[in-house]
């Protein structure tokens, strides 16, 4: 890496945090001050009796008397020294909550993630490799399918056949409460159940997953799958096929080792993008499969009012979604500095 | 190309075990042994678990296993019963409350229940300056039900004392539900800020980890002072599971053993399913129509009669409830004291009104807004539903209406500030007392902006009179009297139009027995065992 | 004519032919799809007189979906056509807009891309009514990221053509190129842009209203019916079924149309 290149990428990240602070303030204000729009008074609402004196008193307590400006500027200042207050509702901690259930989130989106990606890319390579019709016309299937049918419609469906029919699957939550859950270590209840060597407790958890795994794994399949044939049928990776074939390298070893990685670096973007789709279905395959996750604590929370919670989880969320983002993208372009160009170099 | 099928049989195998992970365990298998845990499924997650700071019923029958108080209510009754006090005494003005506690019980920290001990759930509610008296509680339960409780002290080793300000009749009912519950006063040391989410009670089950919007976990406690209802499970798990459908299906599938909240389109079919056993009775609930009064086109009596008289509450019962729930006549639950025994105050007669309401033009002029909370409560399980109903109904009479739905917490807002024309919304009673509905609605103390809870601003001289009368009286003869002649007024001057009152469900497998449905709608699985084989 | 009508992919007639049907709804339904005028058919599957059954309200199934449809492809093309106005806007700021301004749009646009319509949905109902518009507003807005890119995409590649150049050359004036130069070269790309909104504003509207933020839970709007009915996934699963298929077919078909468009 010369000079230059190292030049320019400082220039790449410094523009990405310039960016990133910006989103920071514009997400921050817009809730901030959304939040003082609310019809109502969120702190009256929640009392059975709120006298003035009382709410008086409980606006003192959570500062809520002091001037706009201070008020955002502590909201910051809490936001990022990760004190994110107590929930109006529960009085549980919001920080604590959070810890909860967002590594169930994290858990089923990953784990619709890799199904995606699995899906995907062998469709990709299948339908290119072999030239099969079948699986071409399987691959036009799952890029429309994920595309024009609602993830919570699917999930109903599945509910009905997976959980009512077959009765396979449980129709909900996220794990057997006539077991004892694994000691928490990582919050991922198949992680936790492996470290602790319990089969039952693994499989009682990959058995709750399965539906709406499923469910989500749909879109980024289709994303990955569409991307990943269009850089295959590249007239360059023909070549780069038959340089291949020439070398007397059999088809496993062209597919998998060489042509995936030269076109891998598209897919990795698509991850990246895909993954504030794939939280946005997480809250509806949440809640069509009662799945304790942050989706539906946001969803909750919003309904409710609830300050804390929604100025400091959503803004988390979001802020999270457009991280992924820059390191999807970052990562795409250590993979392959050429075939990747970001939006603002056009 | 072998080695291109390996690798597909690598990458697929994981995956097919996944969908073999399906099969791994049926229902079949986990309902033919009897699992040690008792699994009960509702609709949403307690809030907190202190019962002194909670108004949900989630909350209040997660608590109901894991704390009691002084007194009970005899199973399935309102009839008054001693629980963690032995006995007790009122004094001849009313103004004197003894208990006399039961030995032996400890706490399940190990704490041993003594007067000292009881105190501290008093206290901690009444006295501001009280280490117990959190900052982000607000014990609203205090300064509504117990307001005339003046003192609360020791005598001797185990005997406490009530001192009041004036009489009221429904005290000791008040005391035998959850914000009179006893905590343990070691709790608050033991866990400082998380108290409110760790209950240390004397119950037949005891509190051991909670997994928000997941469930609540609790274990036997295997010295529970009363023997005869001795937990019978090793643990006991409250399972939250949003959906009615879904709860259904778990129920049905073997994955929980019973379940409240019931759809019910759905009770037909599960009655005569041997498989289960249905719980059903009258809840404690009025769900109500409740006029403006401030908003002038309510102002005159007839409108508002003919508005009643347009509704049939029968049919709304019917298809709102899925007839899981009867007509209401009167403000009050059927049965309270009060409720006169023959005649239907307000027939059914959609003629009539339309001839009143043709009397008014103003009122037909321009369309109501009927308004209406989005979520179930147990007066309604399904409010909308009930909404869409009277707007037919209203529309039947020459009426315009258009319905707003809006989530629980703006509704009552908007109630409590009078910013509506038609309100849907109910009340579930606390203690069985008749004073906790009429003063409720029709006090015209509760009328303070914001605060209310007499929605409609009905304010009468003569009803307040009564109603404090009423609350002061020893006498059940001369109470029942003077609730008479409020409900004559509510009659003659219509403030509100109560509509219906639901029953409380549960359904449980029907192996399961021991479970009794609770007038005041809290759950006791205490007793619930499985059936000799 | 004929011959041009022909022409016209058979998935585009079906569109047209479904999105005409549907909005026919809005018009005119077999039976008033608010009304309970049977009640105690409650939940009945299928019979000659109500080809989809009849709800837990005792409403007609069919009118009602058919309603919903058209609630549906208007809301979403309330929604589509909100995102290309707004992308238009951005489109003009950024290309007139100083350099700063320029460089904030892109970044914000690579960003908002991957940002769901739910969070930008949730941060508007914080402090709006649940209502009809608020979601349109969301999806709206939501959409706008991918709009304004493929727009300028657009604009771009006519900005530095041939025929431009060689219009501004004979001296048409901004107005006249506008409308008789460019239009009829980017109508084409315009209209199957407007067809991509279209299906991801209603997709993204419907998952919107099945987690119930459509304010009056009686609207009769896909999602919404999907929301009430989901009550009755067990009892009576053609309940939730149809509406499904209903949306994902006229998705379906937008799709297709516009698959055959490009080629």
């Amino acid at each position: 890496m010369n000079a230059e290149h190292l030049i320019r990428f400082l220039k790449g990240v410094g523009r990405k945090l310039a960016l990133f602070v910006t989103i920071y303030l514009i997400a921050s204000m817009a809730l901030f001050m959304a939040i003082r729009a609310i019809p109502g008074d969120p702190i009256a609402l929640r009392l059975k009796n709120p006298d003035p004196v009382r709410v008086a008193k409980e606006r003192e307590r959570l500062g809520l008397d002091k001037p706009v400006m201070t008020q955002y500027v502590l909201y910051g200042k809490s936001f990022w020294t990760g004190d994110w207050g107590r929930s109006l509702l529960s009085g549980r901690k919001v920080r604590e909550d959070v810890a909860q259930f967002f590594p169930a989130t994290l858990e089923l989106s990953l784990a619709g993630l890799s199904l995606g990606i699995i899906i995907g890319v062998l469709t990709a390579v299948f339908a290119e490799g072999f030239r099969s019709q079948w699986l071409k016309r399987f691959s036009f299937f799952l890029g429309t399918l994920g595309l024009t049918v609602p993830i919570f419609w699917i999930g109903l469906l599945a509910l009905i056949v997976g959980s009512l029919w077959l009765g396979w699957f449980p129709s909900g939550g996220r794990f057997d409460l006539s077991m004892v859950p694994p000691p928490n270590v990582t919050g991922s209840l198949l992680i936790d159940s492996l470290l602790a060597g319990q089969w039952e407790k693994f499989w009682a958890a990959v058995n709750h997953l399965v539906l709406p795994a499923i469910c989500l794994s749909l879109y980024p399949a289709a994303q990955v799958c569409s991307v990943l044939q269009a850089r295959l049928q590249d007239p360059k990776i023909e070549i780069l096929k038959r340089a291949l074939k020439a070398r007397g390298f059999g088809p496993a070893r062209i597919w998998f080792r060489h042509l995936l990685k030269v076109g891998s670096a598209p897919v990795v973007t698509v991850i990246g993008t895909s993954f504030g789709a794939l939280l946005g279905g997480a809250v509806l395959t949440e809640t069509v499969f009662s799945w304790p996750g942050i989706g539906r604590y946001m969803v909750a929370a919003v309904l409710d009012r609830d300050l804390y919670v929604v100025q400091n989880v959503l803004l988390l969320v979001i802020l999270l979604v457009v991280g992924v983002v820059f390191i999807t993208d970052f990562l795409a372009h250590v993979i392959n500095p050429v075939a990747t160009k970001s939006e603002e170099d056009q | 190309m072998f080695s291109l099928f390996r690798r597909f049989v690598t990458v697929f195998l994981p995956l097919s075990l996944l969908l073999l992970g399906g099969s791994g365990c049926s229902p079949k298998e986990l309902s033919s042994k009897r699992p040690e845990t008792l699994i009960f499924a509702r609709g949403s997650d307690a809030q907190k678990l202190d019962p002194a700071d909670v108004d949900d019923g989630e909350s209040v029958n997660t608590i109901s296993q894991i704390c009691e108080g002084l007194v009970r209510f005899k199973s399935g009754t309102l009839e008054i019963e001693p629980s963690l006090a032995e006995s007790y005494e009122i004094s001849e003005n009313g103004l004197r409350y003894t208990f006399h506690l039961r030995e032996g019980v400890r706490f399940h920290d190990g704490t041993a229940l003594t007067a000292e001990a009881a105190l501290f759930s008093f206290h901690r509610q009444m006295d501001e300056s009280h280490p117990g008296h959190l900052p982000e509680a607000n014990f609203q339960y205090w300064n509504y039900l117990y307001q005339e409780i003046k003192e609360v002290r020791a005598e001797g080793e185990m005997t406490v004392v009530f001192e009041l300000s004036e009489p009221n009749s429904s005290l000791l009912y008040s005391l035998a539900i959850f914000p009179a519950f006893l905590v343990s006063p070691n709790a608050l040391e033991t866990y400082g800020e998380e108290f409110q989410r760790h209950p240390v009670g004397t119950g037949p089950y005891r509190f051991l980890n909670w997994t928000p919007n997941q469930a609540i976990v609790m274990e036997k406690n295997p010295d529970y002072w009363d023997v005869a209802n001795a937990p019978k499970f090793e643990r006991l798990v409250m399972k939250v599971v949003p959906e009615n459908s879904v709860r259904l299906l778990e129920l049905k599938s073997g994955h929980v053993h019973g379940i409240d909240g019931l759809q019910p389109a759905e009770l037909a079919a599960l009655e005569s399913d041997p498989r289960f056993t249905v719980y059903q009775r009258p809840g404690m609930n009025v769900g109500y129509l409740t006029y403006n009064l401030q908003d002038p086109r309510f102002t005159s009596r007839e409108v508002r009669l003919a508005i009643a008289m347009a509704i049939d509450r029968k049919g709304l019962a019917k298809i709102a409830l899925d007839g899981t729930g009867r007509a209401a006549d009167y403000p009050i639950p059927p049965g309270f004291l009060g409720e006169p025994k023959k005649g239907n105050p307000i027939p059914y007669d959609p003629e009539r009104a339309r001839e009143i309401l043709a009397a008014h033009p103003d009122i037909l002029a321009a369309p109501i807004k009927l308004q209406v909370m989005s979520q179930p409560r147990q007066y309604f399980p399904d409010p909308v539903k009930a909404a869409s109903f009277i707007r037919s109904e209203l529309e039947k009479v020459g009426l315009t209406v258009t319905i707003e739905a809006k989530d629980f917490k703006s509704h009552l807002n908007s109630l409590r500030n009078f910013e509506f024309e038609l309100g849907l919304i109910g009340w579930m009673g606390d203690n069985g007392d008749t004073d906790n509905f009429l003063s409720i609605f029709f006090g015209s103390w509760a009328t303070i902006k914001g605060a209310a809870s007499n929605y409609a601003f009905y304010k009468n001289d003569e009803m307040d009179a009564y109603l404090l009368g009423a609350r002061r009286e020893t006498d059940m003869a001369k109470r029942q009297e003077l609730y008479e002649k409020c409900l004559a007024l509510w009659r003659r001057d219509l403030p509100i139009v109560p509509l219906v009152h639901s029953n409380n469900i549960v359904v449980t497998r029907s192996e399961l027995t021991g479970f009794e449905l609770q007038l005041i709608g809290d759950l006791r699985l205490g007793p619930v065992g499985w059936k000799a084989e | 004519m004929l011959e041009r009508l022909m022409k016209r992919s058979l998935f585009e007639l079906v569109t047209f032919a479904w999105i005409a049907l549907a909005l026919l709804g809005l018009i005119w339904t077999p039976y008033d799809p608010q009304a309970q005028s049977f009640r105690e058919l409650s939940l009945m599957g299928f019979s000659k007189l109500h080809w989809l059954g009849v709800d837990g309200l005792g409403r007609d199934m069919l009118s009602r979906v058919w309603r919903g449809s058209g609630n549906t492809v208007l809301l979403g093309l309330a929604a589509s056509m909100g995102t290309l106005c707004f992308s238009a806007v951005l489109l003009f700021l950024e290309q007139k807009g100083p350099i700063l301004l320029k460089k904030l749009i892109r970044g914000l646009v690579s960003v908002g891309i991957s940002l769901p319509v739910l969070f930008l949905g949730l941060i508007l109902l914080v402090f709006l009514e649940r209502s009809p518009s608020t979601l349109v507003l969301a999806a709206a807005l939501g959409g706008v990221p991918f709009g304004f890119r493929q727009l300028r995409i657009v604009w771009v590649e006519q900005k530095g053509a041939l025929y431009v150049m060689a219009s501004k050359a004979l001296g048409s004036d901004g107005r006249h190129m506008v409308f008789f130069t460019i239009w009829p070269n980017i109508k084409g790309q315009v209209v199957s842009l407007g067809k991509i909104l279209f299906a991801v504003g209603i997709l993204e509207l419907s998952g919107l209203t099945f987690l119930g933020l459509m304010g009056d839970p009686d609207f009769a709007e896909l999602g919404t019916i999907l929301r009430q009915n989901q009550a009755y996934l067990f009892l009576q699963p053609s309940l939730v079924v149809w509406p499904g298929i209903l949306l994902s077919g006229l998705l379906l078909m937008v799709h297709l149309s516009n698959i055959k468009t490009k080629s």
